[in-house]
């Protein structure tokens, strides 16, 4: 990876311009963000190889797929006597398998151990929020053209049973875009918050929000969810801390792009849980591939597995769901 | 590739400072200049400085400032490392601030550790006593480590330094056991290549590290530590009691925490040519190991307020690493330094970028000083505190291929 200019300076900015520009224009490529994901329930009472959904991890469009980085962490789980701690993931192994090559090892490694960049945020916002920054993550900037949007689709994951979602307590979800215009080199935010009232229930953040009404194209460098505290209580009031977990969500653009959905997996899913996008802040586990990562040509895939690495409670048959996403950008030629 | 192979290299030492009752002004040490020393026959470039409290067992107690914490119980645990200040430099050529110290914690250490765990809810999780969410430490190579197809790298863990708690006072007269059994952490050391078909690859070893028995069963103090061995930190009921007998074992250098060259050498990747090696990582899963300290403490110690949080044991395990059959054969710091001082990237230590690297020639060394605050329980009853802290240079040697 080439060595990013300082944000902010001009440099960086020029540099930005030729990654986001120099291949549409001289090359005919249009870059696109992707997200590959799945959930793996994993056994506590055993240690099983468990297999990821097949095909989740796969590529069913007609452009190669260059994977940078894998992010993985404990699924949100009820809060009641079945909660799974998040650090649980530390007793979980996880070996990736493709063309019967073993990555990275023949013997599953715990996933913390997969851990090679820091992505915490100050203790206040880092269980909260999943920032993308496109650039420094070796991804391709895309490029919002003038009236073009993002649809945002979102949805809060609760468990229906015990979730504490309704519609007199509701929960923020924010999703912001920073970037910078092509000709003019000002800085652009778009920023939309929904107030999701149920659970389950999948809805989109108005476009408006999104919309490039200016009059250049601009490159979005950077991409941030935010899950809000969540009043549960009134009198008094009791709050919950805001938790990236609970929420999953997908993107594409509207206009120009391939108009297709930035992140896939289970084909009985289409939001992608917003932990994963956490690649630059975050608080899941983020693997960075070594060099340039892995090309993905069109119908190549990859098996994930996980496994206990020892057997917690015996009589136990509680399952540990872990969030795994692969993380990329498209090459539309 | 051009014939120079870097190795990483760490100066570090530990500074085991007893600050008297009575003290009213700050107290200033100077680090054993031994330790900060290049004795070997390369220059040494230092790019980092990392700073941590060493073997604590909590890296918390109750808030002093609440009602009835004892301002006692923040020197018992690993958050003393906020009150040391430090200057840094290199005999009568660079001087990084050797007149006026400054606070370790004010000078923008680098990001380096885990999210932060979640706070309870509904009071079903019993996340606060954990050390951290994922707990990996990784030593980021300044330079790839390229190692010829026959060449090996030989890379040992310590025996855990085990919790210290004393007889008497307001604990019953019980011994300490549950989380000295073997199994209660599980450790597991990775070199991460690059290169291949996909990807690139991971050489692990993994291992359930023991307790480490003093010799006679009495803890070490300052004194009698030696060069490897740490002292062990001050705990609730200070002072050298007899120290409580713990099952383990009596060799500081786990034989079980051996990678050895030739477990590296078993698992080379079926290609060809040099093996790039990026990091190296250790991943240390201590959540069971965590509940157990948090439950014997309590049973330990009922009349004491609620438990704080566990510190991670990356502050509580020596590490050794050499190149085999290639670079300098050399250890790569001096052997028994505490993990979490020399693997920097992602490490509970705090970690600085120094603004200008320092190359030390053979036989160059840093002057280092430490200050620790005034004593300020002070009176009738006051208490010595006691410091133990790590502080260490880290970077890479240019070796000739």
């Amino acid at each position: 990876m080439d060595e990013i200019p300082t944000k902010g300076t001009n440099e960086y900015q020029q540099y930005v311009i030729q990654l986001a520009k120099g291949p549409t224009l001289y090359e005919g490529v249009v870059n696109e963000p992707r997200l590959y994901y799945d959930r793996l329930l994993v056994p506590q009472n055993t240690t099983i190889e468990v297999n990821g959904t097949p095909d989740a991890i796969y590529n069913r469009e007609l452009f190669p797929v260059r994977l940078t980085h894998m992010t993985a962490g404990v699924s949100f789980t009820p809060l009641s006597e079945f909660a799974v701690l998040p650090s649980l993931i530390q007793t979980v192994g996880l070996q990736l398998r493709y063309h019967d090559q073993f990555y990275m090892n023949a013997i599953p490694i715990p996933i913390p151990a997969w851990s090679n960049k820091v992505v915490a945020a100050p203790d206040v916002n880092s269980l909260a929020m999943s920032t993308w920054d496109f650039v420094a993550s070796g991804s391709r900037p895309p490029v919002l053209a003038k009236q073009d949007t993002f649809q945002v689709d979102v949805a809060c994951t609760d468990d229906p049973v015990f979730s504490t979602v309704d519609p007199t307590h509701p929960l923020d979800v924010t999703v912001t875009f920073t970037g910078f215009g092509l000709m003019s080199k000002r800085p652009y935010l778009f920023s939309g918050t929904l107030h999701l009232t149920s659970q389950n229930t999948r809805k989109s953040i108005s476009a408006s929000n999104f919309r490039n009404d200016g009059n250049e194209p601009i490159i979005i460098t950077d991409m941030t969810v935010l899950v809000g505290p969540q009043v549960i209580d009134d009198q008094p009031p009791v709050f919950l801390q805001g938790d990236i977990r609970r929420v999953a969500l997908n993107v594409r653009q509207v206009g120009s792009g391939t108009g297709s959905w930035w992140f896939s997996g289970p084909q009985n899913t289409s939001l992608c849980p917003a932990q994963l996008l956490g690649i630059t802040t975050g608080r899941v586990v983020v693997h960075q591939f070594p060099g340039v990562g892995q090309l993905f040509g069109p119908a190549d895939g990859m098996t994930v597995m996980m496994q206990m690495l020892h057997a917690l409670d015996p009589q136990s048959d509680q399952l540990t769901p872990i969030d795994i996403g692969f993380v990329g950008y498209i090459m539309v030629t | 590739m051009e014939g120079i192979l870097y190795e990483p290299r760490s100066l570090w030492s530990i500074a085991n400072v007893v600050v008297p009752a009575q003290q009213s002004t700050p107290l200033r040490t100077t680090l054993n200049r031994q330790h900060f020393t290049n004795r070997t026959r390369w220059p040494m470039t230092l790019k980092r400085v990392a700073l941590t409290a060493v073997n604590y067992t909590f890296n918390s107690l109750r808030n002093p400032f609440e009602v009835g914490g004892n301002p006692a119980f923040m020197y018992q645990a690993a958050a003393v490392v906020q009150m040391i200040s430090l200057s840094i430099s290199a005999p009568q050529r660079y001087n990084l601030n050797a007149k006026s110290v400054i606070n370790a914690a004010t000078c923008a250490p680098r990001p380096t550790w885990d999210p932060p765990k979640p706070s309870v809810l509904f009071g079903f999780e019993f996340a606060p006593v954990l050390a951290a969410l994922t707990n990996t430490s990784q030593l980021m190579f300044d330079h790839p480590l390229y190692i010829p197809r026959t060449a090996a790298v030989e890379w040992q863990l310590s025996a855990l330094s085990p919790v210290v708690l004393h007889e008497g006072s307001e604990g019953p007269d019980e011994a300490f056991q549950a989380p000295n059994t073997t199994d209660a952490a599980e450790v597991t050391m990775l070199y991460q290549e690059s290169g291949g078909m996909f990807f690139g690859s991971a050489r692990q070893h993994r291992y359930n590290p023991q307790p480490w028995v003093p010799p006679g069963g009495v803890a070490l103090s300052p004194a009698a530590s030696t060069e490897e061995r740490w002292p062990f930190p001050p705990d609730l009921i200070s002072g050298l009691d007899p120290f409580v007998a713990l099952p383990g074992i009596s060799d500081w250098w786990d034989p079980k925490g051996l990678f050895s060259a030739k477990s590296f050498k078993n698992q080379n990747s079926t290609r060809d040519g040099a093996t790039k090696i990026t990091d190296m990582r250790v991943a240390i899963d201590q959540t069971a190991y965590d509940l157990q300290v948090a439950i014997a403490f309590q049973n330990a110690y009922p009349l004491l307020p609620d438990v704080g949080q566990v510190a991670p044991l990356s502050t509580r395990l020596g590490t050794r690493v050499r190149s085999v059959d290639c670079g300098s054969g050399a250890w790569w710091w001096r052997p028994g330094a505490p993990l979490a001082l020399v693997f920097d990237t992602k490490t509970p230590a705090l970690v600085y970028d120094l603004p200008e690297a320092i190359t030390l020639e053979p036989g160059d060394t840093l002057d280092v000083e430490m200050t620790m605050p005034p004593n300020p329980i002070q009176g009738e009853g006051g208490l010595a505190l006691t410091y133990h802290i790590g502080v260490s240079f880290n970077g890479y040697s240019p070796i000739e291929g």
